[in-house]
């Protein structure tokens, strides 16, 4: 048994029985990284010295009896937009390449408390815009089940090294599917949890009012066992929700789905999803209906404007967020080997040179949107087709208990394919975006593979019910 | 749609400076994806108020606790070092006011 391949409540087990120790599991994840991420490339940072330091810790806890939760001695993987104290983070730009963070985001406190192991941090697309780490600017992560191929994005290298063990789970963050197109691609699972279930204390901000970070695991069960530990409200992060905690019940799983209605919304299953893609959906949804669900046809009239509003409410965000990036307080700037002639030269001059081409686009495209004279048509439209949108999930669930789709149109592609022309890039995200909008919860399941290409399923719910999707999402995992 | 003067001048907005050859290129992939944008015309909104975030949530105020003690979590000697300049605990920034 390779110990790196075990999922998160199996290494749990296995711990607390005295099995194999944590420090086992750290080195094979080590000797899989070792041997394979040359290729992979999943990991911008690896903590050795510190995780095996940990490893040994949490070891003593365990033999003592006196472990810190489930989670004590395990190892994960963190996305590079997650802020852990001491540690560099790039958020996979070069403008952040000199950043040593300064404080743990939330998340990784709650993990430190449950005795997780960090064991690196993980490639993305920079500032988490894309959807194939191809924007890194430290070159791409490739995937595991075909290295010609796209891992997906933005959290692409977290999918890449839980699909290929080099680690037993993964923290990544969803704005528009940046963690369900990856986990989709990559054959693993990942969730996007309700807003404000997870603080963002500590996330690098792309689009605040909709990013969120999340589990990307193994199986269903264990993304549920890692949201217990990261979900919670947290006062550094006042868009968390009073009641955002959830608990981890082992067998929690649903006997039967008899009293599940599953929605099919139409809009996610026309033009432009690959044939192959969707036959394995209908597979799906006949098991779902073998095991007793009630599946329905439901319409979400303004999902096909999700995708357009989307590409005005993020980037007007990612405009005002990433003013910060100035060259004056932290990271790159040219202040500091060149002689600027003022605060604008540094300015201007450190976000030209340091930022790369689909970051500054995206704050060019926001900075228009929420121009003089365009604002009205452009940002307002969009945040009121966002009512829209949200109006037609309400609907929606009025009548079904979750919604499947597709999670991605397409297979994974290859590399070149799309970076030629963003809003080809841009349509990657077409079955995502809309539950960010929404702030509802969403869950990627492994489905089947065309050719050894992964394809997911997605599961919608309505906000806080990210138990339902365990549940049926545990069902067509075993199915 | 987006000409290479409405380039300039979003770009002096934005506060990012941009190399010649890349303006053109900007106008035409930003007009592209404004056409595409354009979809949400054939929607009609007149009667909705929009929303700037999803949870519902108003006025979370924090506890009124002291400043130090909210920042507790944060290691100064660390954010200290990551400024191009500094002098004596404090950031060095280029005279902004003539």
């Amino acid at each position: 048994m390779e110990l790196n391949t075990l999922t998160l409540l199996e290494a749990a087990r296995g711990l607390r029985e005295g099995t194999f120790t944590s420090r086992d599991i750290v080195e094979a994840c080590f000797s899989e990284s070792s041997r394979s991420d040359g290729e992979i490339h999943a990991y911008l940072d690896v903590f050795q010295e510190d995780a095996r330091k940990q490893a040994d810790l949490a070891d003593e806890r365990l033999q003592a009896g006196v472990p810190k939760s489930m989670l004590d001695g395990i190892p994960l993987a963190i996305k590079d937009n997650i802020l852990i104290s001491g540690k560099r983070c790039t958020a996979g730009s070069k403008i952040l390449e000199p950043y040593v963070a300064s404080y743990d985001a939330t998340v990784i406190e709650k993990l430190n408390l449950s005795g997780a192991i960090f064991l690196g941090k993980t490639n993305l697309d920079e500032f988490a815009m894309g959807s194939s780490t191809e924007h890194s600017a430290f070159g791409p992560t490739h995937n595991p089940h075909d290295v010609s191929c796209v891992p997906g994005g933005s959290s692409g290298g977290s999918a890449a090294a839980v699909a290929a063990h080099f680690c037993l789970a993964a923290l990544g963050s969803d704005t528009g599917g940046s963690i369900r197109q990856p986990a989709s691609f990559c054959g693993i699972v990942g969730l996007k949890p309700t807003y404000g279930r997870v603080s963002r204390s500590g996330l690098i901000a792309m689009a605040s009012s909709l990013d969120q970070i999340g589990p990307m695991t193994k199986t269903v069960a264990d993304a549920s066992l890692l949201f217990s530990i990261i979900a919670g409200h947290d006062p550094r992060d006042a868009t968390t929700h009073p009641h955002a905690g959830f608990s981890f019940q082992d067998n929690a799983s649903l006997q039967d789905l008899s009293d599940i209605r599953v929605g099919l919304p139409k809009e996610y299953f026309g033009q432009g999803l690959d044939d192959k893609v969707r036959a394995i959906l209908d597979n799906r949804i006949e098991a779902l209906k073998q095991k007793g669900a009630r599946i329905k046809d439901v319409s979400l009239p303004h999902a096909p404007a999700g995708l357009a509003a989307y590409y005005l409410v993020m980037p007007s965000e990612v405009s005002a967020n990433l003013a910060r990036f100035d060259g004056i307080r932290y990271g790159a700037s040219i202040a500091r080997n060149e002689s600027p002639k003022d605060f604008w030269e540094i300015y201007f001059e450190t976000r030209r040179k340091y930022f790369g081409n689909e970051v500054q686009r995206r704050i060019m495209l926001g900075t228009f949107a929420l121009s003089a004279g365009y604002y009205d048509a452009f940002y307002l439209k969009a945040q009121k087709i966002r009512v829209r949108i949200t109006e037609d999930f309400e609907r929606a669930f009025r009548d079904v208990d979750v919604i499947l789709t597709p999670t991605s149109p397409v297979l994974p592609f290859r590399f070149g394919e799309r970076t030629e022309d963003p809003l080809s890039m841009y349509l990657a995200d077409i079955y995502t975006v809309s539950a960010n909008l929404a702030g509802i919860p969403a869950l990627s399941i492994p489905a089947g593979s065309v050719g050894g290409l992964p394809v997911g399923v997605q599961l919608m719910g309505k906000a806080f019910s990210e138990e339902v999707l365990f549940g049926v999402g545990h069902f067509i995992e075993q199915s | 749609m987006i000409d290479d003067k409405t380039v300039r001048h979003i770009a002096h907005l934005a506060h990012v400076g941009l190399n010649d050859n890349d303006i053109g290129k900007f106008s035409k992939e930003l007009s592209a994806i404004l056409e595409y944008i354009k979809e949400l015309d054939r929607y009609d909104t007149t009667e909705v108020d929009a929303i700037a975030h999803a949870t519902g949530l108003e006025n979370q105020a924090r506890k009124d606790i002291s400043k130090d003690a909210a920042l507790a979590n944060i290691k100064k000697e660390l954010l200290e070092e990551q400024a191009p300049k500094t002098q004596n605990d404090f950031v060095v920034v280029p005279r902004v006011i003539e």
